[in-house]
């Protein structure tokens, strides 16, 4: 069994991304459900607990490495071979959960193929005798067992043998030489240029050819030449940003000296030197840091988009180095690990060094992307490089995306080609009895090339035959080359139309909307799937510490001073403010929603200022943060006054926390495992409760200038079954339990009968923030006695050390000491969203597109968000919660929601959900305001942001503005009107948003989800929630999730995000939005779009998406029209030709027509047209509509467009011919020749467009007008010239045919046949069947009427949010020194270096055998301050990006 | 921005809808008009000369094709046949010819010609476009060439009133108008036309076409002008007089044509004379005043949808009026103060029916 198969696996399918997408989500589900399965031997404790589990898995692994330390060779391949049964037994268990079936896992033969090579390339290894002689046993082992890679630090010629990639990243396409056959092979790879390359070379050929080739090779070329100059601009834009990267200079160790090398020439092997801040080079295990016990600091955000800090350590022994470049350059450890993969969160392999053999996992292994931080060096060996580093690995290939017209247009033209085809074919056929009835008898006069056979039959065959690739080239122009070149131009401007829009201009960071892509515009309307990241995206991720309720005393509102009404603030507000302007408070809220509406720019009209919206002045505190906000003064007085109760709660937020302070340029910085914890410390610091310093057991805080030490005791660390943290301290001989964790934890363990009005008073308070969406602590304390903590002290040594079921022994520990407590009150702190973000999320669920949050962040914060955007409220039916661990769990929780639903399906009919729906949303649109306008304590609206900048609490007087503004309410009727009547809607699944459903999904669960297994259940249930919400995913899960929808809906995908980790995702997903303007730039440089803010996204869809949709399927529509039009007419007169494939109109009219004539309208009306203006469409969300079932082009426009193209041609035609058949003047001159002939048709052609296009076009710009009356002017001066300065031979034919009556009779005719069934079917429709668009317009003009943004807005009551840290914090390396500098006190010196032995010989230290060893063994220790035989090995930095996976 | 739009598009149907009836006025005017005329005169009178009988000494009374076909003669010299026009021709009358199945759309053979020849421009290598009629055996470069220039149709025809004996007068020019003409120039003289051959098939040299008009001689030639802008089976042949007897038409009577019938290539259809009045308005055939009856078919198709469907229309949209007025005069007041009615139901209607299946599968259990 191959215990990494998924390498090759993914490698390969990424190689060919078409190739079997369906067999490729499933393999790799299996993959990840594998990797899931692994702990299962470990995990036999209750699933609730994910961490047990996972710590459990974690040390069985270290156990296995630590078993093949000790037994050296031997025992190594023994415990190889376990893993590789365990591999295999795992894969049987997946089978086994699929209900037994004799299924035979998904594994291509092509794979196995490949990995059969592998292995014979490895025995053939000239390395491989030499190992085995030494481990020969283990050898064969891991030759039968799995493709490694084996590297040797500091020797390069044993590394270059097996060829790793070096650090050298090439994501360029062409070299200067490969460039043109390659571009050329690429763009003739296009369908059409292809054909018209074809056609090129048909022309070539005299004999068939009835049109010059230039023709078509100048429009060729052109298209050729502006796309690869396209191309070769941006490949040169890559090879730049690679050589940028490649040049970075990383520090080696060549021969045991440093050198400054470039990062491309860093190579697997080589030991490099990385310093603070900056980028790791390469995927490199940790030798040695210049932080105490090897540990180091990193941060991912560029990798998995968390910014929050994290922990590496390296193995004891190598960290012994130091810094000691000679001892780092003679390191000749040997490292055999897993063969490149993707998955960041895994790392396993062996080191060998000293005759040792060390296990390694993923904390011991610095990733290429991340930043080092807080350590001011570190050593470590190069292990994967390049592109084979899991950064490079998880960016996916750039595929080329093509919007679903594009594929459209592709299938049509395949079609419109079939139809040329059989045009040919019927004037061939013609042609051949036309030329043996009546053409054979001409050869007098025109003698049969020499080609054709003088026989008559015979020849009348070969001319035939001819004849067909004649009209082939003739009527080429049906699919016209300029097609192509005019939708690449309208997209290109439409690209500039949204880089220009000062609506999607960000001031703060001064960057605007950028489309990266100038060919996906138009799918920006087809929107049907929204997938977004969390962090960054719609959060802003900032935590601020925004409010408090001190002793059943709230803080934190603002207070309106004139109307005493509670506001909210967003930045936009602020900003306002700081800007400064003049107007009351409660108008200046009206004058911001009417500018939000209305006015792109920001107002001149800003409202007064009152004085209480300033933020509050710390400045005469030495520590404080200018950057931090808090608006109520109220607080400040009461911590000036001394206010025992609030003294006690700054105290408290100063004090218990395992936030690390640093110096840093002298001023006092804090690094924090979470940004929750972060925000409440340098809250309590802004208040004058400053965490200065803290050591093993020591804090130090300073209260208004006074130094505080206390006595930390213990640490009681956080996790995520606990939801809570406290510290234990001691000052002056009194023991403290301080304890902050999530409020219904801390009730729960409140002293009984005791502050029973402060209980309730904080509990409203607590229902207040979160209905705010804050994400809310309690905080509490408790007195202990000496003597009893003692005995406690002395219970929880005991728990510490016990070998079984540790962790729950300690949680129960613990439980003992947190009960009785006081309440001190609750913060709450905002995970800021953007502005804006649920007005947006409102805006597009209402536009019919369905959103998706995916985040690696943990469940709870996931659904926080969601409430406080919306996503989730509480008029929902039911927020399903997926966390199964196992595959079985998982299949039984889908099988439940899909029984919920189902439930309420059937009780509920479709209708009637709907009927209630829109009354909920009438209900949530005006009701809201009356609902909570006399609620109890004024009910804050939920959501951090309006459009408008302010929330004002709803007050009665605000039901009152609602009640006047009507055409709020006539909206839902008219949303009512077209949900009924529109014919597309009832086509739509009834489950569609009808009913409020929500789902939330857990990473681990996802993988079973993904499984192709259960794949269809999940999407079953997850199709009809209205919101779904996953939760801690990986890269490359959100990529899964996006190809899931996109295969099995066939849905147009939007992914959204900010990070590295969102990369996958852009990339998958039918359209890439990158939040452009924060730090990282990956997930912009691999999107289409980039946008500043979330909010942005509204626009960017309902108006630019919306309009450029529209615009290029009435481009489309008219152009398919106008080409029929034009070539069809020679299909006609070929049975007035003898189908001789002579053309009606002149050649350079066939030429230019395209090119000259009637392309510029219609380029103007699809850069240019709209049917409602941008307003109109952000405020009726269902135009949106349209766009989804693709209605406005399709197979059914596309035929109707042509059959009308049809008609038009015959019309076209006949009347003309009709009338200057033996047309003779009034004056008796002659009408009838050939050229007169086609000379009219010609010019009524173009009359005829450009009345059409002067009827589609409802938007007339100046462009427009030019371009449509300056293309009708410049025919005729075309011609004219052509013909009189050039010498067409066409020349006379025009004057003689407009000097005549007879033409403009003919014209006048010609138009009405043609003009009266086009305008009067239009009418009908938009009289009988009118669209929405067109129902506003008809409204607009009657009435313009302003309207409220229809924002739906819901209080939520339902308290989910607490803010905490996303993973254990540094507690463990608190309490055990590891993480001290400076070690102040000897004894801590002294456990920390007690500790080390234990480290230092793990192995040889652990006593009991292997076989007694029970699952879960490894010894993580508890905070137990005098380290315990058992190797207190930091836990803490494992979790990081560890948990994510799971 | 988008209302604007709106209105000019109105703008743009009342007006179209404005024009066409009043076009609709102009035409039924003109029908009016034409179809008083048409009463009594006939348009055209065609003459098929195809069995004309040889006056040529040699074969007098043989039939011209007959004779051509057994002598591999080149010319039937002239031959006579008669006709009687039973309606005057009243107009201007304008000549034709007519060689049936002859078939001048090839593309081969309309791009047969050297623009450039003929636009006076004489080179002595004629444009590629002419082969195989470029060079004469000799190679010598041939004006005109090309295979259009080179089937030249040139039967002489004259026409004179049996009773009177008199010819009846046939210009051969004055048939096209001078835009017509623009791509035709002579050169300054005909001195260069030495270095030339004329096409095989010509019978005259090109100075020679038309001697009495210098105008109308060499590449200016009407007859060669028309022949050369091919188009379909009817050419002119010329025109009569303005002046004198047949300036108002052919008057009724019987006439003689006398043709100088020549061996025309391998042609073997047959050939026509046909006469054509003008007519003095501009519907030109029946074919498109049976066109003029599509739009008013538009017209009363629209006419009946409208009056089955107009009021289906008008009743739709005063509903819409309406619906727009209440909702503005109570609307506000009535939806909001819709409660959310299913609602509770539906949540205590999941719980209970999950409590149930819980049940269920307990008691399974």
């Amino acid at each position: 069994m191959n215990r990494f198969p998924h390498n090759s696996k993914y490698g390969d399918e990424e190689a060919t991304p078409t190739a079997g997408k369906n067999a490729r989500a499933g393999e790799v589900a299996l993959v990840w459900s594998r990797h899931e399965y692994r702990p299962r031997d470990g995990s036999k404790r209750a699933c609730g607990s994910r961490t047990g589990s996972r710590g459990a898995s974690r040390r069985a692994v270290r156990t296995a490495g630590g078993v093949a330390a000790r037994g050296g060779p031997r025992h190594g391949a023994a415990v190889a071979a376990r893993m590789c049964a365990r591999s295999e037994a795992v894969e049987l268990e997946v089978l086994g959960a699929e209900g037994g079936e004799a299924r035979v896992p998904p594994r291509p033969l092509r794979l196995s193929l490949l990995e059969l090579l592998g292995k014979l390339v490895r025995r053939d290894q000239p390395s491989a005798p030499r190992r085995r002689t030494r481990h020969n046993h283990r050898f064969r082992t891991f030759v039968s067992c799995e493709n490694e890679r084996r590297i040797k630090a500091n020797n390069r010629e044993y590394n270059a043998q097996f060829r790793y990639a070096n650090n050298y990243i090439k994501t360029s396409k062409y070299s200067i030489i490969t460039f043109l056959p390659l571009n050329l092979l690429e763009q003739f790879q296009r369908l059409a240029n292809f054909y018209f390359l074809c056609l090129l070379v048909l022309q070539l050929i005299p004999a068939i050819s009835s049109l010059t080739p230039i023709t078509t090779a100048i429009p060729l070329i052109g298209v050729l030449a502006l796309t690869a100059v396209k191309d070769a601009y941006d490949d040169f834009q890559r090879h730049q940003n690679d050589s940028q990267v490649n040049h970075r200079r990383a520090k080696t160790l060549r021969n045991g000296k440093l050198v400054e090398e470039k990062w491309a020439s860093v190579q697997v092997g080589d030991v490099i030197r990385l310093e603070n801040d900056q980028f790791v080079a390469a995927d490199i295990l940790l030798l040695s840091s210049s932080e105490p016990n090897g540990l180091c600091y990193i941060e991912t955000a560029e990798l998995d988009g968390e910014t929050n800090l994290k922990c590496r350590q390296c193995l004891l022994e190598t960290a012994e180095m130091g810094q000691d470049d000679a001892k780092l350059g003679a390191f000749d450890g040997e490292i055999v690990c897993e063969t490149p993969n993707n998955l960041l969160n895994k790392f396993e392999g062996t080191l060998s060094w000293r005759e040792q053999h060390f296990s390694l996992d993923n904390d011991k292994i610095l990733l290429r992307g991340c930043v080092l931080r807080n350590t001011s060096w570190c050593y470590g060996v190069v292990v994967f490089a390049g592109k084979d580093t899991k950064l490079m690995q998880n960016s996916g290939k750039t595929k080329f995306k093509r919007t679903s017209i594009d594929r459209l247009l592709n299938f049509l033209i395949i079609g419109i080609v079939l139809f040329l085809l059989s045009m040919c074919v019927f004037c061939t056929v013609a042609c051949g009895v036309w030329e043996w009835l009546v053409g054979r008898y001409f050869q007098a006069f025109l003698p049969w090339d020499t080609l054709v056979p003088a026989e008559p039959a015979s020849g009348a065959v070969v001319i035939a035959l001819l004849v067909f690739f004649s009209y082939a080239i003739v009527m080429n122009t049906v699919v016209p080359i300029s097609l192509y070149v005019s939708v690449e131009v309208i997209r290109f401007a439409q690209s500039f139309l949204i880089n220009w829009d000062e609506k999607m201009y960000y001031e703060k960071t001064g960057t605007a909307a950028k489309a990266r892509t100038t060919t996906l515009n138009e799918e920006l309307g087809q929107i049907q799937y929204i997938f977004s990241d969390k962090t960054g995206t719609l959060t802003q991720n900032i935590m601020t510490f925004n409010k408090c309720s001190i002793a059943g005393v709230c803080y934190g509102d603002v207070v309106d001073e004139n109307t005493g009404e509670t506001i909210e603030l967003t930045d936009r507000w602020r900003g306002a403010r700081a800007a400064g302007g003049a107007g009351g408070g409660a108008r200046a809220r009206l004058l911001e929603r009417e500018h939000e509406q209305g006015r792109s720019t920001p107002g001149a009209r800003r409202p007064d200022t009152p004085h209480n919206t300033e933020p509050l002045d710390f400045s005469d505190n030495p520590e404080y943060e200018p950057e931090f906000k808090f608006f109520d003064g109220k607080l400040l007085t009461a911590v000036r006054q001394e206010n025992p109760h609030v003294l006690d709660f700054f105290r408290l937020l100063a004090l218990c926390h395992t936030v690390m302070p640093e110096q840093k340029n002298g001023r006092l910085e804090y690094q924090a495992q979470s940004p929750d914890e972060a925000a409440l410390v340098s809250a309590a610091r802004n208040f004058g409760f400053v965490f200065r310093e803290r050591s093993p057991n020591t804090i130090t805080i300073e209260v208004m200038g006074k130094t505080e030490v206390y006595e930390l005791l213990c640490i009681l660390d956080f996790n995520n079954v606990r939801k809570r943290m406290s510290v234990i301290l001691k000052k002056d001989g009194v023991i403290r339990l301080y304890t902050k964790g999530a409020d219904n934890v801390i009730y729960e363990r409140l002293k009984s009968s005791n502050q029973n009005e402060v209980r309730n008073k904080t509990q409203e308070h607590l229902n207040k923030f979160a209905g705010e969406g804050l994400r809310t602590l309690a905080l509490a304390w408790r007195p202990l006695e000496e003597r009893g903590f003692a005995e406690w002290k002395r219970r929880h040594q005991a728990a510490a050390l016990a070998l079984r079921d540790r962790d729950e022994r300690l949680d129960a520990i613990y439980e003992e000491i947190e009960t009785d407590l006081l309440l001190l009150g609750v913060t709450a702190i905002e995970d800021k969203l953007q502005d804006g973000v649920p007005e947006t999320i409102a805006n597009l669920s209402l536009a019919g597109i369905k959103i998706w949050v995916l985040t690696g962040d943990k469940q709870e914060t996931a659904i926080n968000i969601g409430y406080s955007c919306q996503l989730l409220t509480d008029d929902m039916a039911e927020v399903f919660i997926i966390d199964g661990v196992s595959h079985d769990d998982v299949d039984r929780q889908l099988a439940k929601c899909r029984d919920s639903i189902r439930v309420v399906n059937t009780f509920l009919p479709h209708g009637a959900t709907e009927n209630k729906r829109s009354s909920a949303s009438a209900g949530s649109m005006c009701g809201v305001a009356g609902a909570s306008g006399g609620g109890a304590g004024g009910g804050a609206v939920g959501g951090a942001a309006n459009g408008g900048g302010v929330v004002v609490r709803p007050s009665p007087g605000r039901a009152a503005n609602v009640k006047l503004n009507a055409p709020a309410v006539s909206v839902v009727t008219f949303s009512n009107e077209y949900v009924s009547g529109g014919p597309h809607d009832a086509l739509e699944p009834a489950n569609d948003d009808s009913n409020g459903f929500a789902i939330v999904v857990n990473g681990h669960s996802l993988v079973h989800c993904l499984h192709p297994k259960l794949e269809e259940k999940f999407l079953d249930v997850v199709l009809q929630c209205r919101s779904v919400i996953c939760c801690r995913v990986t890269p490359l899960q959100k990529a899964m999730v996006v190809e899931l929808i996109k295969k099995s809906r066939k849905a147009v995908t939007l992914a959204i995000g900010d990070g590295a980790n969102d990369v996958s995702m852009i990339k998958a997903a039918h359209i890439g939005v990158g939040i452009s303007g924060q730090e990282g730039m990956q997930a912009v440089l691999a999107s289409d779009y980039s946008i500043a803010q979330f909010r942005f996204l509204q626009r960017l869809l309902l108006v630019h998406g919306r309009w450029s949709y529209y615009r290029m399927c009435k481009f489309l529509r008219y152009f398919f029209y106008k080409n029929f039009a034009f070539t069809v007419c020679h299909f006609w007169f070929a049975f007035f030709c003898g189908f001789s494939a002579q053309t009606v109109f002149d050649e350079m009219f066939i030429s230019v027509y395209n090119l000259f004539y009637t392309s510029l309208p219609v380029l103007a009306l699809g850069v240019f047209e709209q049917d409602v203006a941008d307003a109109t469409s952000l405020q009726f969300p269902k135009l949106y509509a349209p766009g989804h079932t693709s209605q406005l082009f399709n197979k059914t426009e596309f035929i109707k467009s042509t059959l009308h193209g049809c008609f038009t041609s015959l019309v076209l035609f006949l009347i003309p011919y009709g009338t200057y058949k033996d047309g003779l003047t009034p004056d008796g001159k002659i009408l009838s020749d050939h050229m007169l002939l086609g000379s009219v048709v010609a010019s009524i052609l173009i009359i005829d467009n450009t009345t059409q296009i002067a009827l589609d076009t409802t938007y007339w710009t100046v462009f427009n007008h030019i371009t449509i009356w300056g293309s009708l002017v410049s025919y005729f001066v075309l011609d004219y010239f052509y013909n009189y300065a050039i010498g067409g031979p066409y020349v006379g034919s025009l004057t003689v045919a407009l000097t005549q009556a007879t033409f403009w009779f003919t014209a006048v005719l010609t138009m009405i046949i043609l003009m009266v069934p086009v305008v009067s079917w239009r009418l009908a429709c938009s009289w009988t069947r009118p669209t929405l668009a067109e129902r506003l317009r008809a409204r607009r003009a009657a009435a313009p009427a302003p309207r409220t943004p229809s924002a739906r807005r819901a209080r939520r009551s339902v308290r989910s949010g607490y803010a905490f840290a996303h993973q254990e914090g540094f507690g463990r390396l608190i309490t055990s020194g590891k993480i001290m500098r400076r070690i102040p006190h000897a004894d801590a010196a002294l456990s920390a270096l007690a500790s080390l032995p234990g480290k230092f010989h793990p192995r040889a230290a652990t006593p009991p055998p292997a076989a007694s060893q029970p699952p879960s063994p490894a010894p993580p220790g508890p905070p137990s301050p005098p380290s315990p035989p058992s190797p207190p090995s930091p836990r803490a930095p494992k979790q990081d990006l560890d948990s994510v996976d799971l | 921005m988008a209302e604007e739009g709106q209105i000019m598009k109105k703008t743009i149907i009342h007006w179209f809808l404005i024009a066409v009836g009043l076009l609709f006025i102009l035409i039924g005017y003109c029908l009016m008009t034409s179809s008083d005329s048409e009463t009594t005169t006939t348009d055209e009178l065609v003459v098929d000369y195809t069995d004309c009988t040889s006056l040529d000494d040699t074969v007098r009374g043989k039939l011209c094709p007959k004779h051509l076909e057994e002598k591999d003669a080149t010319n039937c010299s002239v031959c006579v046949t008669s006709f009687t026009v039973t309606k005057p021709l009243i107009g201007k009358v304008i000549v034709y010819y007519e060689l049936t199945n002859f078939d001048q759309t090839s593309p081969d053979y309309i791009n047969s010609r050297d623009d450039n020849q003929l636009k006076g421009n004489w080179t002595e290598v004629p444009s590629e476009n002419c082969a195989p009629f470029r060079y004469d055996a000799a190679s010598k470069p041939i004006l005109p060439c090309g295979s259009i220039a080179n089937t030249m149709f040139n039967d002489d025809i004259n026409i004179t009133r049996s009773a009177k004996f008199t010819r009846v007068p046939i210009f051969a020019y004055g048939m096209l108008s001078d835009s017509d003409k623009i791509g035709f120039q002579n050169p300054e003289t005909f001195d260069s036309l030495i270095s030339f051959s004329r096409p095989a098939s010509w019978t005259k040299s090109l100075d020679e076409l038309d001697t009495t008009h210098p105008d109308n001689n060499g590449l200016q030639n009407e007859r060669f002008i028309a022949w050369m802008r091919t188009d379909w089976k009817r050419k002119p042949y010329g025109r009569f007089s303005n002046h004198g007897t047949y300036k108002n038409g052919l008057p009724a009577g019987n006439y003689s044509l006398s043709v100088n019938y020549k061996k025309y290539n391998h042609y073997k259809g047959p050939r026509k004379i046909i006469f054509v009045a003008t007519q003095t308005t501009v519907v030109p055939g029946p074919f498109v005043s049976g066109a003029v009856l599509v739009p008013i078919g538009w017209l009363l198709i629209i006419v009946v949808g409208a009056l089955v469907y107009g009021t289906r229309i008008l009743e739709a949209l005063h509903k819409k009026y309406d619906d727009i007025k209440a909702s503005r005069a109570n609307g506000a007041v009535a939806n909001p103060s819709q409660p959310k009615p299913s609602e509770p139901s539906a949540s205590r209607l999941l719980t209970t029916a999950r409590a149930t299946t819980d049940a269920n599968k307990d008691s399974a259990v």
